[in-house]
């Protein structure tokens, strides 16, 4: 793991820079600052960045533009912050190359969760050794030889049923599951409960896995029908 | 034009003295047309204008009349054999009408004798039609003889009748002579008379074989007719007569004199009376206007017509009088009958005076509308004018409606379609100058208004929603500084110790104006209609389980048990998945918060009547001295609840996101029991997936 990662902060309100900053100092992180897209470009050329946390409404060049010019010849993990909440807003950003979308305003320690794992993801890209026994989805890496499961390298403890649950939603990705089916699946019987067993199981795999469980990266709630595993790169 | 009318004394106008003339008029026309009447029949010769008997017209009349008298004496009567021999009948006409009172009983007969032949004798009859009729009459004639011989008789008998009244009137008066020939035949009342003779009287006409004499005191004479050259005719009156007569003459004058006078004077007092009335009638004493009787009411055209007839009526009823006194005068005996009773006399008279009433009331009711000035104007053929000229004007204002051409009426109504179709930038081109111009114009002008409130409308909503994102950036980066520095603030070992309660004060209520503003802008964003839904069939169970699961650990820390009822696994409705964990979210963090612990909290599903209704029951921990309508607006809590944490929107934007995904959302308050209903349409079985 690369140590003293240099992380830019571009933003125009000068206090919500100087706000992250200091929350990434404290984590050991060098910060850079710019208060807008064109500076950003600037020190992007100067220096080694390791990952940008850049906002989309600035002066001179925007957020969405400036993800553009550094996706031109950079692949540093970016995460975009915005005061624009809509769906539309987040599937912009992440499509014209973003790897995250955070809005304002933040809890800063998830912020800092984020960063943590973009660089993670960043940095152990390549030691990630896809095998048969490993199946991977994101910075989620399922092992079942060891049955061990690591978010962005970090282990991650589950109860067997949670092993069990995540193990079939990660085998197949994208594919909803209902409570029933996954009840039968995992437990090899037929549904005879009519309470929330399964529900509160997700739930808290969700607590251990994602970085923010009420907005997860990874296993998602599909209101009214079941649950699912994203499908990511 | 203002002609006043009453410039008299009030005595003037008085009613009675109206009566007086009214009376006077009637009494004066009836008398002077009675005493005309009997004038006329009882006076023989006099004349107002001429001055003796020998030179006035009646002379003329009379000599001419005695002329004829002997003419036709000589000419056509000759003497009495003549006329008892039956020369003067007609044989031919004696036997026409004896044919013809026979002739259709005889054909009858022939008829008959014909019927029982054969139809082609029958054929024959019209051939022999002329023959036939002379036959018939041959046989009527040779039949009836005796019916000729008495019919002849009656008509000598009737023509000698005639003979001798003839005579008797010629011969009646001594001193009336006529000398009558034709060369042959001679009829005279003077024997032995010459023409020397007649010529010696003071008064005679003379015709001799074609010329004319007579007295130089003779002013004019008629030609005899039915007299030849070859004719003598001779009248003359003797001096004794004529003395006789020129007497009677001047008595008539005198007699005819007074008359005259009296008419004048009658007439006078007509007109004298009648200028009166046409001055006062209509008039009261003691105001100006005009008061008009209900005789007035009759038009005035109709009230012309009825005096025409009234007058024409009158008139014949003097000529009536007049035949009447006539026949008395001449005494000639009617054969019976009610004319000659005197009976007729009065009721003549009577009738004379009622006419003239009549018409004297209708000429003053003229009179009346004549100044009220409705002469014309209250007459029917006025009042249909007036009715038409109505019409025509009616249809000059309003008549151009049946002018506009159906393409214009068509074009307008297109155009007004249009607009109502939402083309609000549609204009009705119709040319300056067309009827429905005007209409156009307005209603142009009504789709420009509409059409600027329409844009108005829309820029305020595009406003309205610019604004929810612009002061919602405005609002996020200056709280994104707040909540990172008193995070930080919360990190740091500060001094005083009670400086640290502070900052974490700081924190929690940046955390609570983060919740706030981004509940606020959601609530916005709903109710301003920015809201995407996407609808897909949700499963009620799975719904439930997952809203519960998210929070079970906190249902435990609250002390609160809840008691989730049966749902069926096939009970599905149609929302938007997201919307709805949001509401269901709402309705448990509400529960967590306001629920009294210790105490279960109920979740009904009910489905029924194709209605599925999710119900949250719990017992509030607090009175709730609100409405339930209260409590979903905006910002609207309870008192008691104000002062704990929750922003108030929780409920309204569950509310807002039922109603987006078509459901109803009903919250309803039962002493400390809160319920909460979310209801949606059943998705039935066939429309899932």
């Amino acid at each position: 793991m690369m140590e003293k990662a240099n992380i830019l902060v571009v933003d125009d309100d000068k206090e919500i820079v100087e706000s992250i900053a200091i929350y990434l100092q404290n984590e050991g992180y060098t910060v850079s600052k710019a208060y807008d897209g064109l500076a950003a470009l600037d020190i992007l050329m100067q220096q080694q960045i390791h990952l940008i946390v850049l906002d989309i409404m600035m002066p001179k060049l925007d957020g969405i533009k400036a993800t553009l010019k550094i996706r031109e010849e950079y692949n540093i993990p970016i995460i975009l912050l915005s005061a624009k909440s809509e769906d539309t807003d987040k599937i912009i950003g992440l499509n014209i190359g973003a790897d995250d979308y955070m809005t304002k305003p933040f809890n800063p320690l998830e912020l800092i969760a984020r960063v943590r794992s973009q660089l993670r993801r960043y940095t152990q890209l390549g030691n990630i050794v896809a095998s048969d026994s490993k199946i991977v989805i994101g910075g989620l890496c399922l092992d079942t030889d060891e049955k061990s499961v690591t978010v962005d390298g970090e282990p991650v403890r589950l109860t067997p049923m949670e092993y069990k649950i995540l193990t079939l939603l990660m085998r197949n990705p994208g594919r909803v599951f209902s409570a029933d089916e996954i009840y039968s699946k995992v437990w090899n019987e037929d549904v005879c409960v009519a309470d929330n067993t399964i529900a509160v199981h997700i739930r808290r795999i969700r607590e251990k896995v994602e970085i923010d469980p009420k907005k997860p990266k990874y296993v998602k709630v599909v209101w009214g029908i079941g649950y699912k595993m994203e499908k990511l790169p | 034009m203002a002609i006043k009318w009453k410039s008299f004394p009030n005595w003037f106008y008085h009613s009675a003295l109206k009566s007086v003339a009214c009376v006077l008029i009637v009494v004066c026309t009836g008398t002077a047309f009675i005493i005309g009447s009997y004038m006329s029949t009882h006076i023989s010769y006099a004349n107002v204008m001429e001055e003796s008997y020998m030179t006035s017209n009646a002379r003329e009349t009379e000599m001419n009349s005695i002329a004829r008298s002997a003419i036709r004496l000589l000419k056509t009567y000759k003497n009495e054999d003549y006329v008892r021999s039956g020369g003067t009948i007609d044989m031919e006409s004696v036997e026409k009408s004896v044919v013809d009172k026979y002739y259709s009983s005889y054909y009858d007969d022939y008829e008959e004798s014909l019927a029982p032949s054969t139809e082609e004798e029958y054929v024959e009859v019209p051939q022999n039609a002329k023959t036939v009729k002379q036959m018939l009459k041959e046989k009527i004639l040779a039949e009836h003889a005796q019916d000729i011989e008495i019919m002849k008789q009656e008509k000598i008998v009737k023509e000698l009748k005639e003979y001798f009244f003839l005579v008797e009137e010629l011969n009646r008066i001594e001193g009336v002579y006529y000398y009558a020939t034709d060369g042959q035949m001679t009829v005279s009342n003077v024997p032995g008379a010459n023409k020397e003779f007649f010529k010696g009287q003071p008064a005679y006409l003379l015709f001799d074989h074609g010329k004319y004499e007579w007295d130089d005191r003779l002013a004019n004479y008629y030609e005899f007719g039915n007299v030849t050259t070859q004719d003598e005719v001779y009248v003359a009156l003797s001096a004794e007569q004529v003395q006789q007569r020129e007497k009677i003459f001047l008595q008539d004058k005198q007699y005819m004199d007074r008359i005259m006078l009296y008419i004048i004077l009658m007439i006078a007092l007509d007109v004298f009376a009648l200028l009166y009335l046409f001055f006062a009638v209509g008039h009261k004493a003691g105001d100006e206007a005009i008061h008009l009787c209900p005789v007035d009411k009759i038009y005035t055209d109709f009230n012309v017509i009825a005096e025409i007839v009234l007058i024409i009526l009158t008139i014949a009823a003097c000529v009536g009088l007049h035949d009447y006194l006539a026949r008395q005068a001449e005494q000639i005996v009617p054969t019976g009958g009610i004319l000659h009773k005197p009976v007729v006399f009065i009721s003549l008279s009577a009738a004379i005076f009622a006419g003239t009433a009549a018409v004297l009331t209708l000429f003053l009711s003229l009179v009346r509308q004549f100044k009220a000035r409705q002469l014309l104007s209250h007459s029917l053929a006025g009042v249909i004018i007036r009715k038409i000229w109505h019409g025509i004007r009616l249809l000059m204002k309003k008549g151009p409606v049946l002018l506009i051409s159906s393409r214009e009426l068509s074009l307008v109504r297109s155009g007004v379609q249009k607009v109502k179709d939402g083309n609000l930038e549609h204009r009705i081109n119709l040319p300056q100058g067309k009827m429905l111009y005007g209409l156009a114009q307005d209603i142009n002008t009504m789709s420009d208004g509409l059409q600027k409130a329409v844009e108005k409308e829309l820029q305020a909503e595009r406003l309205k929603t610019e604004l929810i994102t612009n002061v919602s950036h405005d609002l996020k980066t200056p709280l994104t500084s707040i909540i990172n520095y008193s995070d930080l603030l919360t990190r740091e070992e500060l001094t005083p110790d009670y400086a640290n309660d502070y900052a974490k004060v700081l924190k929690d209520k940046s955390e609570k104006l983060k919740q706030l503003t981004s509940d606020l802008f959601e609530i916005s964003k709903v109710q301003s209609g920015n809201i995407e839904v996407q609808t897909e069939a949700l499963q009620v169970k799975e719904l439930i389980m997952q809203s519960i699961a998210e929070y079970e650990e906190k249902f435990k820390e609250a002390q609160l048990s809840i008691r989730i009822s049966a749902v069926p696994d096939d009970l599905y409705i149609l929302s938007d998945g997201k919307k709805m964990a949001r509401v269901l979210e709402n309705l448990v963090v509400n529960i967590l918060k306001y629920a009294q612990p210790q105490t279960r909290v109920y979740i009904d599903v009910l489905a029924q009547d194709g209605k599925c209704e999710i119900i949250f029951k719990n017992i509030a921990n607090y009175e709730m001295n609100f409405s339930a309508a209260e409590i979903v607006q905006r910002f609207a809590r309870g008192d008691a609840s104000r002062t704990t944490d929750g922003n108030g929107l929780g409920l309204a934007i569950a509310q807002s996101y039922v109603e987006a995904c078509g459901g109803t959302f009903d919250v309803a308050v039962d002493g400390d029991l809160f319920k909460a209903t979310v209801a949606f349409d059943v998705l039935q079985q066939e429309n899932q997936q």
